[in-house]
């Protein structure tokens, strides 16, 4: 079932358009990849869901379970935020307010829906703990300096997902993040996903990160879509002169071990 | 084309800040030509003609002693904008001297100049000038020492800053890689690309010193009456708030719109030093 | 421990500006031009008198020996006696500060109500007319000279339309108990509303003048501090999340506003104490402004710098007060992340 369908969607800044009309599906429960160079219009396509930026100025359709976004009120809006789909931003120093405690940032999107402080906080410290935080109860009142980039990108997402949301955006999520803790926050990502049986909407330019990750991939280039396929399908038979271009890019282990971020098995199962 | 255009509009003052600009023009005029277009001497005691409302003979009125008030708003400008001036003049060579000083001269100097400015900044500028005011006496003057000697701590900070900064540019760097003597290089190369922030601030600063030296005329430790000077205009005029509006009212709205028009240029031309600010500010 | 550092490096500081204070305050009392025996001995006084005078302040000492004499006389509470009230000048002052304090106080109130939402619509509708707006309340406030606009609201306000009594703190022949030295807790201790609210109106239009001028400085300082954080992409999040823009506004971006916010604020309390120099005396209000306008016109020098070294503390206090207070507000500090004190703002004052 497709959970999150955009149509057609134009997004431009004052005169300028940066996107040309993109049509992308995530089905329920699918991790579905967004890739493509830097500037290629990824972002601007993602926050357009939420419609977060105001300076933006959307046409074409974003439905959600067939509920329709753009244009929509304020309040409709704003019920669909965080409690059906959540937000992770690349930079988890500046994701995180620096003067309150992350377990009060965890706890928001709970308290906001009436939920209970005590409650909310053991929520907030099962998922952290979840999220892999190590003595989650006691770090839970700690401030956001006090923690490690990688930390602090799960307790980013910890804010995400704590309402339960069916659709995480995930946009580039471990770009700011060293290789190994990458490798880490994306598995992590991706079991919570299973189990909670959330859709995922990963943007990304690397390639590499996909293969592991993601059940389609969606290719997009100065502001429109070059190709959608199933993972394995654009691994071993791109279509679009650009996708072999940036599978050329991919990182191989016999290339550069320092990037070496998906396993053989998984190299090996789509290059077939 | 349309860049042409866009770069065009951006050069073009905007309306408000032309307005300011003029207006600051036409204040230093005065300050110069002002006792000359005088239509009545400023000092002239004329008993039979106080408190004339403002009318064809006097425009803006005349004040208790019957004096015209126009007369002595133009004679005043030079006052009190002449202090204005000299006040900044030497404020920003101690700021300059002082505040590179700190800069470039070493922790154990920084540490003793900024704390002395950390006194100065302790003790609101008219609160110091009142204390020298009384130390030297009243009259202009002194009001002049005391302000400066009150002001200067804002100037060492600023200069201080903008010096570490150009310190630390690249073109500084490549200077020091070539050989250039530390001394030479302060004064040829640091100071030169450090200063232009000083324009801005001099100008924002006309407004504030003028209102602080207006203000201890208006008590009565600055210009001494029978002086034109505004501040002492308005302490002259408080006493018949009720009786003569204009001989308040004009003298303040000098000093006001003076201060406005300066901060507006001031804030003009910071915009132009760095266009960044526009959008932050 | 990083906190214990802290602290004990802002009390360092406040010692040193204090000890910075006290030799200006010498310097001016002994070193300037003006003699000091005269001005204790008082404008009338017979050569002998000035004589007893010098010998009795120790003029004729090093200047090294007189310092120490001068700075241990203030560490004892001795400012020096006033040549018109023949009192110690704490004592003098000690009686008006109260009322100069209430002044502040209402000032601060006015400040604080109308600066700081000021700042956060103007930041939050940046660009925009009220932003324009905010800004040109700014300028007005910050460019006209408080004396003539303590004027100006009599006349108009109180003079013509009637809305607030002229001058004085109380209506003729109204009295207060003398409890607190604040006229209004005094008011409002005495039991009897109408008396309070006479008060209250006699403190509304000078606390309006005091506080024009600081209004515009707070406001900007809100309007910076706002737009980074409404910028900054947590405030983004958290309206992915959900929250409702009052929450957004107000609770995850206000908040870090308040780090800035505090130490301006803590700065402007010190420098509205000494402003009332231009308030006080066109109001008819007691403190330690009107104080301090009598004895310069008078020729009181211990009494002036007396008042300079009152008004000098008080600041040095709230801005130990505010460092402390941010240890509090602001995490990173306590474990010396943050800079122990954003930089002075060079256009503040
Ligand atoms: N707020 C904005 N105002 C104006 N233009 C914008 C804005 N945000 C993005 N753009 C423009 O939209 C285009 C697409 O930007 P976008 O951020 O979506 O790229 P991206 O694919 O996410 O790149 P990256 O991999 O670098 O994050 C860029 O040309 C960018 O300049
Ligand atoms: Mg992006």
């Amino acid at each position: 079932m497709t959970l999150l369908e955009i149509r057609d969607l134009k997004v431009s800044y004052g005169e300028r358009e940066v996107v040309h009309g993109v049509n992308l599906s995530v089905g329920a429960g699918c991790r579905t990849a967004l890739v493509g160079e830097s500037g290629s219009g990824k972002s601007v396509t993602a926050r357009a869901v939420l419609q977060l930026d105001v300076a933006a100025s959307l046409s074409g359709s974003v439905s959600l379970k067939g509920q329709e976004l753009v244009g929509a009120k304020a309040s409709e809006l704003r019920s669909v935020r965080g409690s059906r789909v959540g937000l992770v931003f690349q930079d988890p120093l500046t994701s995180l307010n620096p003067v309150m405690t992350i377990g009060w940032q965890i706890m928001q999107p709970l308290v906001i829906r009436g939920v209970k402080k005590k409650e909310a906080r053991e929520r907030g410290i099962a998922l952290l703990a979840r999220l892999g935080v190590k003595d989650a109860s006691r770090r839970f009142d700690d401030y956001p300096h006090q923690f490690s980039g990688g930390m602090r990108q799960r307790v980013v997402i910890a804010i995400a997902v704590i309402a339960e949301p069916e659709l995480l955006i995930a946009d580039e999520p471990t770009t700011a993040l060293d290789v190994r803790v990458q490798a880490q926050v994306l598995d992590l990502l991706h079991e919570v996903a299973v189990e909670r049986g959330m859709a995922v909407l990963l943007i990304t330019h690397d390639l590499g990160v996909v293969a592991g990750f993601a059940d389609d991939v969606v290719v997009m280039r100065h502001g429109r879509i070059v190709e959608t396929a199933p993972v394995a399908q654009l691994f071993a038979d791109p279509q679009h002169p650009y996708t072999k271009g940036l599978l050329g890019a991919v990182p191989r282990l016999d290339r550069d071990p320092a990037q070496r971020l998906v396993s053989v098995e998984e190299i090996e199962a789509v290059a077939g | 084309m349309s860049t042409s255009v866009a770069t065009r509009k951006r050069r073009r003052i905007p309306l408000v800040d032309r307005i300011a600009l003029i207006i600051c023009g036409l204040v230093l005029a005065i300050a110069v030509i002002g006792p000359w277009i005088a239509p009545h001497d400023p000092y002239a005691v004329n008993l039979s003609q106080r408190l004339l409302g403002p009318g064809p003979e006097h425009w803006l009125g005349t004040d208790i002693n019957g004096r015209d008030v126009l007369s002595r708003i133009l004679t005043g400008a030079r006052t009190t904008l002449l202090a204005t001036a000299v006040v900044l003049a030497v404020t920003v060579v101690i700021g300059v001297v002082v505040g590179t000083l700190a800069a470039v001269g070493g922790r154990v100097v920084d540490e003793i100049i900024m704390r002395i400015t950390d006194v100065g900044l302790a003790v609101p500028s008219i609160v110091l000038a009142l204390g020298f005011a009384v130390a030297l006496g009243p009259g202009i003057g002194s009001a002049i020492i005391a302000v400066s000697v009150s002001w200067w701590p804002g100037y060492v900070r600023l200069i201080r800053t903008v010096v570490r900064e150009t310190m630390q540019s690249e073109f500084v760097e490549s200077a020091v890689a070539l050989g250039v003597g530390r001394r030479r290089l302060i004064l040829r190369h640091v100071l030169p690309n450090s200063l232009d922030i000083l324009y801005v601030q001099v100008t924002l600063d006309v407004a504030a010193v003028m209102l602080v030296i207006s203000g201890l005329s208006f008590i009565g430790v600055g210009a001494q009456v029978p002086s034109a000077e505004w501040g002492a205009m308005i302490a002259a005029a408080a006493d018949n708030v009720t009786s003569g509006w204009w001989a308040l009212v004009f003298p303040g709205l000098a000093i006001a719109i003076t201060a406005i028009a300066f901060s507006l240029v001031g804030d003009w031309l910071r915009v132009l030093r760095d266009p960044t600010l526009k959008q932050e500010n | 421990m990083n906190v214990a550092r802290y602290v004990a490096r802002r009390l360092l500081l406040s010692g040193v500006v204090f000890f910075g204070l006290v030799v200006l305050a010498f310097v001016l009392v002994t070193v300037l031009p003006g003699d000091p025996a005269r001005a204790a001995a008082g404008r009338n006084a017979t050569a002998a008198q000035v004589a007893e005078a010098r010998e009795r302040l120790g003029l004729d000492d090093p200047v090294l020996v007189q310092f120490w004499h001068y700075l241990t006389n203030v560490l004892q509470g001795d400012l020096g006696n006033s040549v018109f009230t023949h009192r110690a000048v704490l004592a003098d002052i000690a009686d008006v500060l109260p009322s100069s304090l209430e002044l502040v106080a209402a000032a601060m109130l006015i400040n604080i109500v109308i600066g700081v939402p000021l700042g956060v619509l103007a930041a939050y509708r940046r660009g925009r007319t009220l932003d324009v707006m905010a800004r040109i309340v700014a300028l007005l406030g910050a460019t006209m000279p408080v004396f003539w606009l303590g004027l100006l609201l009599q006349l108009v306000l109180s003079s013509r339309l009637g809305l607030f009594p002229l001058y004085g703190q109380l209506g003729f022949g109204e009295r207060v108990p003398d409890i607190t030295g604040v006229i209004t807790i005094d008011a409002l201790l005495s039991g009897d509303p109408a008396l309070f609210s006479s008060a209250l109106a006699h403190l509304i239009l000078p606390a309006l003048t005091l506080a024009a001028s600081f209004i515009a400085v707070i406001a900007r300082t809100v309007r910076s501090s706002m737009i980074t954080s409404l910028d900054a992409d947590y405030v983004t999040l958290a309206r992915a999340t959900g929250a409702g823009e009052l929450r957004v506004v107000v609770r995850h971006a206000l908040r870090n506003a308040l780090v800035p916010m505090s130490t301006i604020l803590g700065m402007q309390l010190g420098w509205m104490l000494g402003v009332t120099v231009l308030v006080e005396s066109t109001f008819s209000r007691q403190g330690i402004g009107a104080y301090m306008v009598d004895a310069v016109l008078q020729n009181d020098l211990y009494a002036v710098i007396g008042s300079i070294l009152v008004i000098g503390v008080v600041f040095i206090v709230t801005n130990l007060v505010v460092d402390l207070v941010q240890l509090w507000i602001n995490p990173r500090l306590r474990d010396g992340l943050a800079p122990a004190r954003p930089a002075a703002p060079e256009a503040v004052r």
